[in-house]
């Protein structure tokens, strides 16, 4: 039963296989230079909960300028799991499109066994391929999460956990849909559909706002931020002075805040601090990052068990 | 003589359509039987609960006296089954294909199933997907016989197949079956391919069993009595009429009964002719019969085994 799933899937496995070589390939490559970089800076000194020396602000936005179109191509991995997760599956969907499954059964197996081989199979697969792709951007973005942290999307979406959460869940749509409509092409537009929608939902909407509540923080004008916040997520941030809404307008132009010259820039907070303007964050600080990346993984592998319970069921009682 | 595969009141539902209802059948051990009736009747039903991949909303269905679905091990290595379509792993070579026959089955017979293949002209190396669909179907039969079954169930097994192919199919059935130890019980809404190779018949109509029985003692059990169409109602009063055509003058009706009755019937009736049906127009005769009521609506032929 094990050579007969692996035969099934070695196309898959070897699609899925090639995709994640090339992407290794592509991540050592400009992960070592992403080192050396960060090494030869001495950026080390500069992060988080070191005592910062003064030239680390210009050298920390320099580095993250000079990566910056690499890190946004990092966007697109954000269906790595995706593939994973329709590759792991779409083997035993096929099975049932094709009417195989009933060549399976009737030979000297019974239908628990043949299931519980496929799933482990495909599900291990997937985990594997998961937990891999993590270590690899959790090592490939290092220099950057010393910095910034790992809160942020672009470093939360591909590290810890949830990678492999993302890739088991959405696994569990192909193989849910698949097995009760029979077709593979429906259930993985269904699968890329519904995952995509979740997780810029949960993106977009929920993990910042509502996983924990996020934190406040107000000071003078022109003083350092408190440490934290620049390292997590920032929600949202600002200035912020108590009096009437005309008072404020009034104040602004008083001290001229349309300068963009930053030798103005000082004397415009000179006169906001004067004014008792203060600065505001709304943020969530980057020590949250298990609690979050626990709370995350916890929803899709809860949808995941739900739809692969589903599958069960469907396939011992509706399936023929 | 011992039974392959008894039912009794079986009954399978899908929603709230019945697909299979009061299935009281069985199948003595060593017949080739013939399932029998039109499309949507029951007969992948009725297969697919014998070999325990369906389970049944009422009734009983034993295999060898085992339960499929109960002692699903016990009956899937006795029974071999050939879906319809014959699906196979289209990606797969012929050899791997009996690998996973090797791997799943106890009493997987390799050489039985190189040597069938060797005699087919079927190259083991070849991807199942480039065969023929006749080669195709030749391979699932060996798959299904190197499992050494003692009872073979093919669902449609040559409907899909060119008159070459179905007739090369049945040989190789007939090949089987002639080395003995084998009972099969295979479905077809083409009568005329089966009539060969089949010594027993169930006729399978609008999910009930019309008739189940040995076809000599069928054939031998009916007669089609034709004479002129004003003796029509005086012959049908004294037999049980399965079914009855009317022309202008002349009436021919089959009626369930043996040959004395049949005789007695015409010498009374001078001018009717009592003949030997086919077993097509017997068939026929039994699928042409609208069926309403909910108990088994037709006379029932009851054969001694």
């Amino acid at each position: 039963m094990i050579w007969l799933t692996w035969r099934q899937q070695r196309l898959e496995a070897l699609i899925g296989g090639a995709v994640l070589a090339a992407l290794t390939a592509l991540l050592v490559l400009t992960g070592l230079h992403i080192a050396g970089v960060y090494h030869d800076g001495n950026l080390a000194a500069c992060s988080l909960g070191k005592s910062q020396p003064a030239a680390c602000g210009d050298s920390v936005l320099r580095f993250g300028a000079r990566f910056s179109n690499l890190v946004n191509l990092t966007n697109w991995f954000n269906m790595v799991p995706l593939l994973i997760g329709i590759l792991a599956a779409a083997p035993i969907v096929l099975e049932f499109e094709h009417g195989t499954h009933r060549l399976a059964w009737t030979q000297t197996i019974t239908r628990r066994r043949w299931l519980a081989t496929r799933l482990t199979l495909a599900f291990g697969v997937a985990v594997a391929a998961g937990l891999g792709f993590s270590l690899l951007m959790t090592w490939w973005r290092g220099p950057f999460d010393q910095l910034t942290g790992r809160l942020d999307t672009n470093a939360f979406d591909f590290e810890g956990v949830v990678p492999i959460a993302y890739t088991v869940f959405a696994a569990s749509i192909v193989l849910a849909v698949g097995t009760i409509l029979r077709r593979t092409l429906p259930a993985v537009a269904v699968a890329i559909v519904s995952f995509l929608a979740l997780r810029l939902g949960i993106e977009g909407w929920v993990r910042y706002d509502h996983y924990l509540s996020p934190l406040h923080k107000t000071w003078p004008v022109g003083a350092p931020a408190p440490t934290g916040e620049a390292a997590g997520y920032l929600g949202d941030n600002g200035l912020t002075f108590s009096g009437a809404p005309d008072a404020a307008r009034r104040m602004f132009d008083s001290c001229g805040v349309t300068e963009t010259n930053p030798r103005a820039l000082q004397g415009v907070s000179h006169c906001l601090r004067h004014h008792h303007v203060m600065q505001y964050a709304i943020y969530q600080p980057s020590s949250r990052f298990w609690t979050f990346q626990g709370i995350e993984a916890s929803i899709f592998l809860a949808l995941a068990l739900a739809l692969v319970a589903a599958s069960v069921w469907w396939v011992n009682h509706r399936l023929v | 003589m011992s039974i392959a595969l008894e039912t009794s009141e079986l009954a399978k539902r899908y929603g709230s359509t019945w697909a299979l209802r009061d299935c009281s059948v069985s199948i003595p051990q060593g017949r080739v039987a013939a399932l029998v009736g039109p499309n949507g009747a029951g007969k992948t039903t009725l297969l697919q609960l014998a070999i325990g991949i369906s389970k049944p909303t009422a009734g009983q269905v034993e295999v060898f006296g085992w339960s499929p679905h109960e002692q699903p091990l016990l009956v899937l290595a006795r029974v071999g089954f050939v879906a319809q379509d014959h699906p196979l792993y289209r990606g797969f070579t012929v050899s791997e294909m009996l690998r996973v026959g090797r791997k799943l089955n106890p009493r997987w017979d390799q050489q039985l199933a190189r040597e069938r293949l060797d005699r087919l002209g079927i190259p083991v190396e070849q991807r199942v997907g480039k065969l023929s669909g006749g080669q195709q179907a030749q391979v699932a039969l060996v798959l299904a016989l190197a499992k050494r079954p003692e009872l073979l169930l093919l669902d449609e097994p040559v409907a899909s197949l060119d008159p070459l192919a179905r007739r090369e199919f049945l040989q190789s059935l007939m090949d089987a079956v002639a080395e003995g130890g084998l009972t099969v019980l295979l479905s077809s809404h083409i009568l005329a391919d089966l009539e060969r190779v089949c010594d027993y018949l169930v006729i399978l109509s609008a999910s009930r069993v019309q008739l189940a029985g040995d076809i000599d003692r069928i054939v031998a059990d009916h007669k089609l009595l034709t004479g002129p169409r004003e003796g029509a109602e005086r012959i049908a009063a004294r037999h049980t009429v399965i079914h009855e055509r009317h022309s202008n003058r002349q009436s021919t009706l089959l009626v369930a009964g043996d040959r004395l009755a049949a005789q007695a019937a015409c010498s009374a009736e001078p001018a009717w002719l009592a003949e030997t049906p086919s077993l097509e127009e017997i068939v026929l005769a039994y699928l042409g019969q609208p069926v309403v009521s909910s108990a088994p609506a037709q006379p029932r032929l009851e054969v001694a085994s």
